[in-house]
C-alpha cells in the first residue's frame, strides 16, 4: 500500500517536472537564441582625413546605464540567465552633456526627468533626480555643468532654478528659489561654472541675458539685452567657457557670441542660413585643444567645425539613425583629450567622436 | 465543461512554442511578433473540512504574444493566456486558482472597412455577489466570450457598423448552493449618413438571454428577448441646434414568475437656442409604454422582469424648459418648468413644476465653499401638493498642509418616475488629509445616504462608510466600515437597487448588511513587499422566497520579493464563507503557498 502511495507520488512529481523544464526550456531558450542576433555589426563612419595629418575618427556609441558594465565574471553570468539582467535605465531625451575632473559623464535629460552620470572608469551609474518634491522639485533639466570640486550644477528650464549635488551625488542646494517657491530664473538653459575665478554663468533665454553669479547664487553682472547688435541677444541658450572667452550660442541671432569672462563682447562667429558655414539651429557647443569651435545643427543634425576667425573648417554627420548620424543632436562637450561628446537627442544615444590634433597642442576646453 | 488545465496549457506551451520557433530564424517575412511572460512554480496546499489537508508542487503562468502582419493597420493581434496565476496567496489576488486566455485580431484598421475579432474564456475566476453599500459575497465563476465587429466607413456614402457577441458563464456563491448560468447573444448594426446638413443615424439591436439559477435563489432566471430600432436626427438652428430621436422596442421575458411580452415606442425632441444672454433648452419625450420603458432599463442593469408591464396600459408625455444665467459673476441661477401627463389604466395624471436653484462662490471670504440652494413648486390636477426644498453646500480647501473636502446634499419631495411618486434623500461626505514631517500623511473620511419615496412607507434605505488610513515612509496602514440597508431586487448577480417603488413582486427582498477591513502592507527593503488584510461582512436577505443570514471573512497574507526578474512569493489565505438557508455547509478553505517567478521576454 505504501509502495503504491509512493510510487503515485512519484509519478505526479516526475510528471510536474518534466512539464515545468519543458516549459522552462521553451521560454528560456528563445531569449538565448534571439541574443546571438544582437551581435549584428553596425558599420562606424570611416576616419576624416584633415590638413596637416590631423584626424577624426568615430569612437563609440552609449545609450543605457547597461554600457558602463566591466567585464562580466561567470557568477554574474549565471545571475544573468537565472534571474535575468539588472535593470537598466535607458537615455530617454538626454539634451547636455559635461566631464568631471573623474572622467564621469554627467548627462541631463528632461525625457527621464533626471541626471545621469556614467563612469566607465569606476564601472558605476548613478541617476539624480528631485521629483514629486513638495518643495524645489526638478521638472525639467537642461544645461548642466561641474566646478573645479566637481559639484554638478543643473538648469532647470520649468523651474527657473538651477540645482546642486555634489560630486558623490547628494544634493546641496537649490540656486534661483524665491520666498513663494517659484523660481528667479525665466528660462535657464545654458550654465558654466568658471571655478578659478569663482563664477557662475547662466543663460536667461526669455530674458536674452547671460546672468553672472558668485558662487553663493548672488547675482553679481547681467550680460547682454535684448537686440540683433553685436553685444545683444535674442533666445541666447548654451554656454561654454574656453580660456578667458566665454561662448555664447546666440539661437536667433544664429550667431555664436564669445565674451570675455569679466562681461567685455569680443566677437561673434557664424552667419544665418542654412547652407554649410552658416548657422541653422545651433544648439551644442565645444572648443577643442586648438580653439576650434564645434557647433550642432539641431535641425540638419550635423557639427560645423569653424576657426577663431569662424572660418568653416569641416563638418561631420548627417540626418539618420545609424552610427555617425544624428536626429535633433543637442549638447556637445569635448575633454582635455578632444574627444567628442554629442548628445543625439532623438536617438536616445550619445555618440562619441576623437579629434587627433596636432601633437605640440595639448589642453582642452571646459 | 472542459477542464481549465485541458485548455490553459495547451495554450500557453502553443504560445512559448511558437515562441521558440520564431527565434530560431522560422520566421515568416513581414511576420513581426513579441511576447513576455512570467512562468512560475512553487510548493502550495490547502486544508477545507469536507475534503481534507492537499498539497502538490504546483505550476503556472502567464504570457502575451503580440504582432502585426506587415504593418499593425493590416492585421495586428495579441493573445494572453494564463493558468495558475492568480491564487491570492501566489499573485494577483483571486481566491481561486483561475486560469484562461485572452484573444484579439484587429483587421485592417484605419482603413475604410476596419475589422476586429476576440475571444476570452475564463475558469475559476472568483467575482462578487453584489449586496448594495457593502462588499458582497464571493463567487466562483467561469465565463466565455466572442465577439465579431466589421465597418464599412466610405467617404460620403453611408457608413454600416455590425456588430455580434456571443457570451456565456456560470457562477457559484460560496457556502451556498445556489449556482447561476447564463448565456446571451446579441447582434447590432448601425448607419449613418449626412443629407442636406442633416446627420442620420440608424440602428438595431437584437438581444437573446437566458439565465438559469438554481438554490436557493431558485425564483431567479428566465428567458429574454429584446430588439430595438433607433432613429436619430439633428440640426443647427440660428443660435442653436435641433435633434430628434425615435425608438421602437419589443421584448418578451419569459420567467418562473410568469411571461410579459410588448413593445415600446418613444419619441424625443429637444431644442436649444439663446435668447439675449439667456441658453435655452426645450425637451418634449412621449413613450407609449412607461412601464415597458422601466422594465427595459431594468433588465439593462442586470435585473429580471418585475411586473406585467402591457396591461394597463401607460403613456407618458413630459415637456420641459430652461434656462440659467451669472448675476454678478458669483451667483449661478438654474430656472426650469416642467409638465408631466401620464395615462394608467384609463385615468389620466398630470402636474406642473417650477422652480429654480441659485449656486453662490464664496470667493475669498470662503474660499472654496459653494453653497447651491433651490425651491420647486409642484401642481396637479387637484391642486398644489406642495414646495420642494433642493440643497446642497460644497466645500474644498487647502489649509496649511490640511486638505478638507466636505458636501452635503438634501433633496426633499423630489417628483421622480410617474407623476404620482415623490422621493427625498439626504446625502453627506467629508474628508480629511494631512502630511506630517518625516514622511508620514494620514487621512479621514466618512459619508452616508438617506433616500425613500413618500408615498410608501418602509421603503427607506440607507447606506454609511468611514475610511481611516495613515501612511509613514514605506509603511501603510488603512481600514475601513460601512453598513446599508434598504430595499432591493433580486437577481442572479447580485441585489440590485430599487427603481421605483411601483415596482413590487416576490423578487423584492429586503436586505441589511455590514461590511470591515482593514490592511498593513510595507516595504521592509528595496523590492521586498508585505501585506496583510482582513475583511469581513455580515448581512441578511429576507423576502417572500428568500431568507438568508450571511457571512463572509476573508484573512490573507502576502510575500513578494525580487530579484531582477525573479520574484520569490509566500503567502497564506483563510477565507471562509456562510449562507444560512441555502442547505449547503459553510465553505471554508485555508491556503499556503511558496514559489519562485520568473519574468521572460520570450522574443
Amino acid at each position: 500500500m505504501v509502495q503504491v502511495l509512493l510510487s503515485n507520488v512519484a509519478r505526479t512529481v516526475l510528471r510536474r517536472t518534466a512539464v515545468l523544464l519543458c516549459v522552462l526550456w521553451l521560454a528560456v531558450s528563445p531569449a538565448w537564441a534571439a541574443r546571438k542576433n544582437d551581435k549584428t555589426a553596425v558599420p562606424a563612419p570611416p576616419d576624416i582625413l584633415l590638413e596637416g595629418n590631423r584626424k577624426l575618427g568615430y569612437e563609440g556609441v552609449f545609450n543605457s546605464s547597461r554600457d558602463v558594465r566591466g567585464k562580466i565574471g561567470f557568477w554574474t553570468k549565471v545571475l544573468d540567465v537565472v534571474a535575468g539582467e539588472a535593470d537598466y535605465r535607458e537615455l530617454i531625451r538626454p539634451y547636455d552633456v559635461v566631464e568631471d575632473s573623474r572622467g564621469r559623464l554627467i548627462i541631463s535629460d528632461p525625457g527621464a526627468i533626471g541626471v545621469h552620470i556614467f563612469d566607465f572608469v569606476q564601472h558605476k551609474y548613478r541617476f539624480l533626480e528631485r521629483r514629486n518634491r513638495e518643495k524645489d522639485a526638478m521638472m525639467a533639466p537642461q544645461g548642466v555643468a561641474v566646478d573645479a570640486e566637481d559639484n554638478i550644477y543643473v538648469t532647470d528650464s520649468d523651474a527657473g532654478k538651477i540645482f546642486v549635488w555634489d560630486g558623490n551625488g547628494k544634493f546641496r542646494r537649490v540656486i534661483g528659489s524665491l520666498h513663494g517657491g517659484e523660481g528667479f530664473f525665466k528660462r535657464p538653459t545654458g550654465i558654466a561654472v568658471d571655478s578659478a575665478a569663482k563664477r557662475i554663468y547662466v543663460s536667461d533665454t526669455l530674458r536674452d541675458k547671460v546672468f553672472v553669479l558668485n558662487m553663493d547664487g548672488e547675482v553679481m553682472q547681467t550680460l547682454g539685452q535684448s537686440g540683433q547688435k553685436d553685444a545683444e541677444f535674442h533666445f541666447p541658450t548654451e554656454l561654454r567657457i574656453a580660456g578667458n572667452t566665454l561662448a555664447v550660442v546666440d539661437a536667433m541671432n544664429f550667431r555664436i557670441k564669445l565674451w570675455s569672462k569679466d562681461g567685455q563682447f569680443q566677437r561673434a562667429i557664424g552667419q544665418p542660413g542654412d547652407g554649410l558655414g552658416q548657422l541653422f539651429r545651433p544648439k551644442g557647443i565645444g572648443v577643442d585643444s586648438e580653439g576650434h569651435y564645434y557647433v550642432v545643427d539641431g535641425l540638419r543634425g550635423l557639427v560645423q567645425v569653424f576657426n577663431a576667425d569662424g572660418e568653416l573648417l569641416y563638418y561631420f554627420g548627417k540626418r539618420g539613425t545609424a552610427l555617425g548620424e544624428f536626429q535633433l543632436p543637442a549638447g556637445l562637450f569635448i575633454d582635455h583629450s578632444d574627444r567628442i561628446y554629442i548628445v543625439d537627442s532623438y536617438n536616445h544615444r550619445i555618440q562619441i567622436y576623437h579629434y587627433f590634433g596636432l601633437p605640440a597642442q595639448v589642453g582642452g576646453a571646459h | 465543461m472542459m477542464k481549465p488545465r485541458l485548455i490553459a496549457v495547451p495554450v500557453l506551451c502553443l504560445v512559448l512554442l511558437a515562441g521558440h520557433l520564431l527565434a530560431q530564424d522560422t520566421h515568416i517575412d513581414g511576420l513581426h511578433v513579441g511576447a513576455a511572460g512570467n512562468v512560475s512554480a512553487g510548493y502550495s496546499g490547502d486544508f477545507n473540512p469536507q475534503s481534507g489537508s492537499d498539497h502538490a508542487v504546483s505550476i503556472g503562468g502567464d504570457a502575451t504574444v503580440h504582432g502585426y502582419y506587415y504593418n499593425p493597420n493590416l492585421v495586428s493581434f495579441d493573445v494572453s493566456p494564463y493558468y495558475g496565476r492568480s491564487q491570492a496567496n501566489s499573485g494577483t489576488g483571486s481566491i481561486f486558482d483561475s486560469s484562461g486566455y485572452n484573444a484579439n485580431l484587429s483587421i485592417f484598421a484605419g482603413s475604410h472597412f476596419p475589422g476586429s475579432v476576440s475571444i476570452n474564456q475564463g475558469f475559476n475566476n472568483s467575482g462578487t455577489y453584489g449586496i448594495p453599500g457593502v462588499s458582497g459575497l464571493t463567487t466562483e465563476s467561469s465565463s466565455r466570450s466572442f465577439a465579431v465587429g466589421w465597418s464599412f466607413l466610405f467617404p460620403d456614402k453611408p457608413t454600416l457598423t455590425l456588430g455580434f457577441t456571443q457570451s456565456s458563464g456560470s457562477s457559484e456563491v460560496e457556502g451556498s448552493d445556489a449556482k447561476s448560468t447564463g448565456n446571451v447573444r446579441s447582434f447590432s448594426a448601425s448607419s449613418g449618413y449626412h443629407l442636406g446638413g442633416f446627420p442620420f443615424t440608424i440602428g438595431f439591436n437584437l438581444v437573446d438571454s437566458h439565465t438559469d439559477t438554481t438554490g436557493f435563489l431558485t425564483n431567479v432566471g428566465g428567458d429574454t428577448k429584446s430588439n430595438s430600432l433607433t432613429f436619430n436626427t439633428g440640426h443647427s438652428i440660428p443660435r442653436g441646434r435641433v435633434s430628434f430621436s425615435f425608438s421602437h422596442g419589443s421584448y418578451t421575458n419569459d420567467s418562473p414568475s410568469g411571461t410579459d411580452k410588448g413593445s415600446t415606442n418613444t419619441l424625443d425632441l429637444s431644442v436649444g437656442s439663446r435668447i439675449w444672454r439667456l441658453p435655452l433648452t426645450v425637451t418634449a419625450d412621449y413613450t407609449d409604454n412607461a412601464f415597458g420603458s422601466l422594465e427595459q432599463q431594468t433588465l439593462a442593469n442586470g435585473g429580471t422582469y418585475l411586473i406585467s408591464s402591457s396591461e394597463p396600459t401607460t403613456r407618458a408625455l413630459n415637456i420641459s424648459t430652461g434656462t440659467s444665467y451669472m448675476f454678478f459673476g458669483k451667483v449661478f441661477v438654474n430656472a426650469y418648468l416642467v409638465r408631466q401627463e401620464e395615462w394608467l389604466g384609463g385615468s389620466s395624471y398630470g402636474l406642473t413644476q417650477y422652480g429654480a436653484t441659485g449656486a453662490y462662490n464664496f470667493g475669498k471670504r470662503f474660499k472654496g465653499l459653494v453653497v447651491t440652494v433651490g425651491a420647486m413648486d409642484t401642481a396637479n390636477a387637484y391642486g398644489n401638493t406642495g414646495a420642494t426644498l433642493l440643497a446642497n453646500a460644497h466645500y474644498n480647501r487647502y489649509i496649511k498642509k490640511w486638505d478638507f473636502s466636505a458636501n452635503l446634499g438634501y433633496n426633499q419631495n423630489v417628483q421622480t418616475l410617474f407623476a404620482l411618486y415623490t422621493m427625498s434623500s439626504f446625502n453627506y461626505s467629508a474628508s480629511a488629509n494631512r502630511k506630517l514631517q518625516h514622511g508620514m500623511h494620514f487621512s479621514i473620511g466618512g459619508g452616508g445616504s438617506r433616500s425613500g419615496f413618500q408615498e410608501q412607507a418602509g421603503d427607506m434605505s440607507h447606506a454609511e462608510s468611514v475610511t481611516a488610513a495613515f501612511g509613514w515612509r514605506r509603511f501603510q496602514m488603512a481600514t475601513n466600515y460601512s453598513q446599508s440597508s434598504g430595499q432591493s431586487v433580486l437577481t442572479s448577480s447580485g441585489l440590485v437597487a430599487l427603481p421605483s417603488p411601483v415596482i413590487t413582486g416576490s423578487d423584492v427582498v429586503v436586505f441589511d448588511g455590514k461590511g470591515e477591513g482593514a490592511s498593513i502592507s510595507a516595504a521592509p527593503i528595496r523590492n521586498m513587499n508585505v501585506t496583510v488584510s482582513y475583511s469581513r461582512s455580515i448581512g441578511s436577505i429576507g423576502g417572500q422566497t428568500i431568507n438568508s443570514n450571511t457571512l463572509s471573512e476573508l484573512y490573507n497574507g502576502f510575500l513578494t520579493y525580487r530579484l531582477r526578474k525573479l520574484y520569490f512569493n509566500a503567502g497564506v489565505t483563510k477565507f471562509r464563507q456562510d449562507v444560512t438557508g441555502s442547505g449547503s455547509f459553510a465553505s471554508q478553505q485555508t491556503s499556503y503557498y511558496f514559489g519562485i517567478s520568473r519574468w521572460f521576454k520570450f522574443f
